[in-house]
């Protein structure tokens, strides 16, 4: 049905009735009723008091900045006035004042519905929207003006007839309630505003009701009809804005859930990884513009096919494997990695998740899927596994140089200790054989150079061995445990203390000397210092050999002292070379190769060693041992 | 007590002469045979090659064995002797220039009866060998055949 018919019905049966009404009323006043109730005339003109004020708070509530409000506005007045006086009228007990108060309602009231003729421009200057203040402030001010003016105020009424100053002030109002309501129903007519028929409706009603207001007498029938015509078109206004806010509120609703609809088509289309509805059968329902863009197809052409379609043959099996358990309802989700391919025949690597939605208990309804591209991940881990698989490659070849390195050496080490002891051995063999065989027939010299040769072979046989030692000792396993290093050193001492019984030495070996490290290697290092000690301590008639710790900085630091021949401080860093020596063999027997040992062995426990001596006063040797048990068994693991 | 024979397996003849004369001079007066290498060495301990029906019951009293010998290594002879029922009960001392530690514990794995390095000072080398021979011939005691 149009909008138009509706409002022709409306308007028409609106008119239909004020006419009926308004034979109703005449009828009424023929029966000549009388009934006095002041409680039900006093709730009467509460109700129309009320929703009066009611209707033009909600005008001002709704309305205002409405292109409708000018109209509004002017209603809204006429309303204020209506109602406040209506509340004077209500309340007051005396017939006389409260007939006046309700004609003069009336009257001010449809006198401010005229501003609806004015320009609308006036309609909204400041003036006019201070108005209702106004309005309240004159309609109180009237009715304690006709609460004090009752007594010069001409009676109201006479055998319960209205005077005429009363009845042609309420027929002043019926028309201009009247010429309003024309204003509404034209709008009415024109902008199909429901809005506008109901206002119009009321103020129609309110002209009628003013318009019998002549015809009737105090407490009769048709007094008591037109009140009650009054009470209905409040009662109308009410019922529509029960609709208006019904409506308000529906369209709110619809508004929210618009928006989570926005929303939510908004994430679907916008998020960053490919989201897609599939049909259990496997063809897409619905697909973003990440998914798209992942494949490579356009949303016409995806629709067209299924994930079956696109999916790499390799991964399809597993892929339809999770969604028959999902359709037999053994698991709920799945995750996966597998491959598309690209609508131009690449593949793409995607991490797939999806989930079931059902249409009822048995019925699958459609599968949510989401796609994140992880090609740059694959190809990032198949570079990372082909640089891992190079790197191991290379360190196995050069594990292998390494171990080509090493045999050739330990090939070499054989050779040496092998094959060049032969000819030195034959050296000094036939050298032996000569001095034995033919002394007598050399001279002196001859057998002096003889025993030269044959010392000379026994010297490079030791450095040779010396040698062999040096290269073992850096290449052999280390075991390290806790060991006590006092005890090992009483008896290298003893050991000396044998060999050379006549010297005077006095030995001080510390206390708690325990360390973690290699005790084989710790014994050639502590024999090859109490060796050097006691050696370089042969020219002093007496002699003290220390061997004890100190703490220094939270490290133990190890020790061996002595106060022989000592060395100078200059030459301090010849001293842990190989083959340096700082004294003459004919001082000193050695070949300079102990503290090169001493200092090899003690940087493969990660520690240190250093010296410190003066010229006959005596050397001290200082050395630490980077092991502990603990950490040594973070290595291991 | 029969004075059985010295096999020597040494490929250097320097170092066969000075043997020889450390013998003598340690007074070890038992006749000395040499083989020049491993497969010789074998050879004529098992009858083969050029010692084909040699009495092979004629075995020596002790073998000084070389390991590093042209042919057949040492370790081999070492292994043929040690697991020949006859001849393991032959004392087998290696006489060597390497002091590498493996090669003492494989000689010795192998059921050597004794390793000893040859010095470099002759003097050292005679007392040596005049030791060894004094135990090996005339103090050990030798299973009677």
């Amino acid at each position: 049905m149009t909008k138009e018919r509706v409002a022709t019905i409306r308007l028409t049966l609106l008119f239909l009735a004020v006419m009926v009404s308004l034979g109703l009323s005449f009828w009424l006043t023929s029966l000549n009723l009388r009934f006095v109730n002041v409680p039900l005339h006093t709730m009467m003109e509460s109700v129309v008091a009320i929703l009066s004020l009611l209707v033009a708070f909600f005008i001002y509530k709704f309305d205002e900045g409405d292109s409708r409000f000018d109209r509004y506005h002017a209603l809204a007045l006429s309303l204020i006035a209506i109602g406040m006086l209506s509340f004077f009228h209500a309340a007051s007990p005396e017939h006389s004042v409260f007939v006046w108060l309700y004609v003069m309602g009336r009257i001010l009231g449809s006198l401010l519905l005229l501003s609806l003729f004015l320009p609308e421009r006036q309609l909204s200057t400041p003036i006019f929207r201070a108005l209702p203040y106004g309005v309240i402030g004159v309609s109180v001010s009237i009715a304690v003006a006709l609460l004090f003016l009752s007594m010069v105020l001409p009676a109201s009424e006479l055998n319960r007839e209205f005077n005429i100053w009363e009845k042609w002030a309420n027929n002043l109002s019926a028309l201009f309630f009247f010429l309003g309501s024309l204003v509404f129903f034209r709008h009415y007519r024109r902008e199909y505003q429901d809005a506008d028929f109901y206002f119009g409706a009321l103020l129609l009603l309110l002209s009628s009701a003013s318009f019998y207001f002549q015809f009737s007498h105090l407490w009769d029938g048709a007094w008591w009809y037109w009140h009650f015509i009054n009470v209905c078109a409040f009662g109308l206004i009410l019922y529509y804005y029960i609709g208006y806010f019904d409506e308000q509120k529906k369209q709110w609703m619809e508004s929210k859930i618009d928006e989570e609809r926005i929303k939510f088509v908004a994430t679907f289309e916008q998020a960053a990884v490919g989201i897609a509805h599939v049909a259990p059968n496997g063809s897409w329902l619905r697909v973003n513009h990440k998914l798209c863009d992942i494949v490579g197809y356009s949303r016409e052409e995806l629709l067209a096919l299924t994930f079956q379609d696109i999916t790499h043959p390799d991964d399809l099996q597993i892929d339809m494997g999770y969604v028959n358990e999902m359709l037999m309802r053994k698991r709920t989700s799945y995750k996966m990695r597998k491959r598309y391919f690209h609508k131009n025949g690449s593949i793409v690597w995607i991490d797939l998740s999806v989930t079931l939605i059902w249409k009822d208990e048995s019925t699958p309804d459609f599968f949510i899927a989401v796609i994140v591209d992880v090609g740059e991940e694959v190809n990032a881990k198949e570079a990372l596994q082909t640089l891992n698989a190079e790197l191991e490659h290379k360190v196995f070849e050069r594990t292998a140089a390494l171990q080509n390195t090493y045999d050739e050496m330990e090939a070499f080490t054989y050779s040496v200790s092998h094959d060049l002891r032969s000819p030195l051995r034959a050296t000094d063999g036939f050298s032996q054989a000569l001095l034995e065989d033919y002394g007598e027939k050399l001279d002196e010299t001859a057998r002096d150079y003889l025993s030269r040769i044959r010392a000379a072979s026994q010297k490079m046989a030791r450095l040779i061995d010396d040698l062999l030692q040096l290269s073992r000792q850096t290449r052999t396993d280390m075991k390290p445990q806790t060991i006590d290093l006092g005890s090992m050193a009483r008896k290298i001492t003893a050991e000396l203390s044998t060999q050379e019984p006549e010297r005077a030495i006095n030995i001080i070996i510390g206390e708690g000397l325990n360390a973690y490290a290699d005790p084989h290697l710790m014994n050639v290092v502590l024999t090859n210092l109490l060796d050097n000690a006691w050696k370089y301590t042969s020219l002093h008639s007496h002699a003290v050999i220390e061997f004890g710790s100190m703490i220094e900085n939270g490290e133990i630091i190890f020790y061996v002292r002595d106060d022989g021949a000592g060395f100078d401080m200059a030459y301090v860093d010849q001293l842990f070379k190989p083959f340096h020596r700082l004294h003459s063999a004919q001082e000193f027997l050695g070949n300079g190769i102990g503290l090169t040992m001493v200092n090899r062995i003690i940087k493969r426990h990660f520690g240190r060693v250093w010296a410190q001596g003066e010229v006959e006063k005596g050397a001290t040797i200082y050395f630490t041992l980077g092991l502990n048990s603990k950490n040594q068994s973070t290595q291991e693991h | 007590m029969t004075t059985k024979y010295i096999l020597l397996v040494e490929d250097n003849p320097d170092d066969v002469l000075l043997t020889r004369r450390a013998l003598t001079k340690g007074h070890i007066i038992n006749e000395l045979r040499v083989m020049e290498d491993g497969a010789k060495a074998l050879d004529y301990l098992f009858g083969k090659g050029e010692f084909k029906g040699r009495d092979t019951a004629d075995s020596p009293g002790l073998i000084l064995l070389d390991l590093k010998l042209p042919k057949v290594g040492g370790f081999e002879v070492l292994e043929a002797i040690k697991t020949d029922p006859f001849l393991k009960r032959v004392p087998v001392v290696i006489l060597t220039s390497s002091r590498q530690e493996e090669d003492v514990v494989r000689g010795y794995d192998m059921g050597a009866n004794s390793y000893i390095r040859k010095p470099v000072d002759f003097e050292v080398f005679v007392e040596t060998v005049a030791q060894m021979g004094m135990y090996w011939l005339m103090m050990n005691e030798a299973p009677t055949e």
